[in-house]
């Protein structure tokens, strides 16, 4: 009996999962030596869900020079169509590295992508059926392209020059018919004072309210999370903080380390955050979050989001999505287990949720570099990069977790 | 062929003015002042060139160890001449986003590059095999005696037979 018990002491907690996992479906793959994919963007925003049609975009190197490319399948089915190359709009296109694409749902199967190439950054919408033409936002140097879509807009930010440094700037997006290009509004600063240092990495997330953007800002001599609003149509107000800020020296630094926000809307119109936070002393990063509940205008105190036995290992790659039925979820990849796996962890009434090693997306290997969306019936879509080890083919995998009743 | 000499002799200061004449806003953290730390991707190729080991310091802008390590450490003229002499050193940024390529071919990020050697803290210090290979790893602030020691231990090519622990004699 007493043996019975400790038996059951070394049996890992079972967690209700509000998601039960399927099998994972290729979405890229190649046996092309040097070919190399890659699942990363401002704000991890790879995969969306639109009406009943998934898209995933990323980055390979099949062709010589990095691109980005985009495949859709519907919801149901086992396998992605053929992909499109997205980034073929400059002049010899094909000899331009692309970098860092993103997609957002438009809605009714649509989607809108972004993506940065040719020292610029663009956009261009479309779904299964074919691409709209291609438009370059901004006129000068230009990078980290993030989108953000809801009822009321869309939205892209990216950080370009502004003098001697980069700084973030948001512009909506106007979507017109199938086959015509989108229509960019002005560009504004989401901060109105001109930056006096690095701003990078934007992220964005769309309410009811109006847009809230977080970025990276380096003007407190180390990298802060700044976050500011603006109600649509209208300017960004001052950017407040949104990391609480650990300085572990008196004498040297002014400050832990954060890096890669991201934002989802999540129950109507509150919003997400998670990023990576350096404040632990040795292990390397945790992902640290906040949620907004007045849309975004401010965010509550921070939250470590992995759980206690997660805090012991470095996390890298946070990305986090949020459904209409209040679900919130964060992914990203540590080692815990011996080689890197997805984790995913879930907001409740208590608190975030005991982490759980996805299942087809952990084990023998190395899975990493996770892109999460939740459809309107409140499944979870999970996108990530999967390899035997560094310099080894890569392919990016998709599984999607079905609603369960559990929360 | 000896416009090609000369022209493989200039690249290291191409690359040096190169990076010099690159804007403030390029986003890189602080490496020690009095070194001339190269990217990682121009430094492994320089490496591998020259048969030299290379020194790859990771670092973090407002990294306060990094800043300890550059004033405390750094600073010690002994090992600016050392390490300037027997490697090819090497600054990443480990927060950004600025893009190097592989030996492999694969571009990535200065971050991913901090992801994939799993370096959990900065400052993080990597010794090198002229091809890339990783001989030692040193995490955290390192004094200007270990860094002597390492220098020691790499340079003389103790490390093909010993362990660092062996070495010093610990």
């Amino acid at each position: 009996m007493w043996l019975c018990g400790l038996g059951l002491l070394a049996v890992p907690p079972v967690i209700a999962a509000p998601w039960s996992f399927g099998e994972k479906i290729t979405v890229a793959q190649t046996s092309k030596a040097r070919t190399f994919h890659h699942v990363e963007s401002s704000g991890r925003k790879n995969i969306a869900v639109s009406g009943d049609t998934v898209g995933v975009i990323w980055e390979d190197n099949r062709g010589g020079v990095p691109q980005v490319y985009v495949a859709f399948k519907s919801v149901p089915s086992s396998a992605f169509e053929p992909e499109w190359r997205v980034s073929d709009a400059p002049l010899r296109a094909h000899t331009v590295a692309a970098y860092e694409p993103v997609i957002v749902a438009l809605g009714g199967g649509r989607f809108l992508m972004g993506w940065e190439q040719d020292r610029g950054v663009w956009v261009r919408a479309g779904g299964p059926k074919g691409l709209d033409p291609a438009v370059k936002l901004g006129s000068v140097e230009a990078g980290q392209i993030t989108l953000a879509s809801g009822a009321r807009g869309t939205y892209a930010a990216w950080a370009q020059l502004h003098g001697r440094h980069r700084q973030i700037v948001v512009a909506p997006i106007t979507i017109r018919v199938p086959g015509k290009a989108v229509s960019p509004g002005a560009a504004r600063p989401t901060d109105p004072a001109p930056p006096v240092a690095e701003q990078l990495y934007p992220t964005l997330a769309v309410t009811t309210k109006g847009v809230t953007a977080v970025w990276e800002d380096r003007r407190h001599g180390h990298t802060v999370l700044l976050t500011s609003f603006a109600e649509h149509g209208k300017a960004f107000g001052a950017p407040s903080g949104l990391n609480e800020v650990v300085q572990k020296s008196a004498t040297y630094g002014r400050g832990s380390g954060v890096t890669r926000a991201t934002l989802a809307v999540f129950g109507g119109d509150q919003v997400g955050a998670a990023w990576m936070d350096k404040r632990g002393y040795s292990t390397g990063y945790d992902i640290y979050g906040a949620i907004s509940r007045d849309a975004g205008r401010r965010f509550g105190k921070n939250e470590i989001v992995q759980d206690s036995f997660g805090e012991n290992f470095s996390q890298w790659h946070p990305a986090i999505c949020g459904g209409a039925d209040g679900a919130l979820a964060v992914a990203w990849d540590d080692d815990r287990d011996g080689s890197s796996d997805i984790q995913l962890s879930w907001k409740t009434p208590d608190g975030w949720s005991e982490d759980l090693a996805v299942p087809p997306a952990s084990g023998a290997g190395q899975q990493a570099h996770p892109a999460i969306a939740i459809d309107n019936r409140g499944n979870l879509h999970l996108i990530w990069l999967d390899y035997l080890d560094k310099g080894q083919p890569t392919r990016v995998f998709y599984v999607m977790g079905k609603r369960t009743g559990a929360r | 062929m000896m416009r090609h000499q000369k022209l493989r002799r200039a690249l290291p200061l191409f690359a040096i003015l190169f990076l010099a004449l690159l804007p403030v806003g390029s986003g890189r953290a602080d490496s020690p002042e009095g070194y001339t730390f190269l990217r990682y991707d121009e430094g492994l190729r320089i490496a591998k060139r020259d048969g030299k080991r290379v020194f790859a310091y990771f670092g973090r802008y407002g990294c306060g160890y990094c800043d300890r390590t550059n004033k405390e450490s750094f600073s010690n003229a002994e090992i600016r001449k050392l390490y300037t002499e027997h490697y090819v050193l090497v600054y990443v940024d480990a927060e950004s986003g600025r893009r190097l390529q592989l030996p492999s071919g694969e571009t990535i990020t200065e971050m991913e590059l901090g992801a994939m050697m799993k370096t959990l803290v900065t400052p993080y210090f990597l010794y090198l095999e002229p091809d890339g290979q990783v001989i030692h790893k040193a995490p955290g602030f390192q004094t200007a005696q270990a860094f002597l020691e390492f220098d020691r231990y790499i340079h003389g090519g103790h490390y093909k037979k010993q362990t660092l622990s062996q070495f010093l004699g610990k």
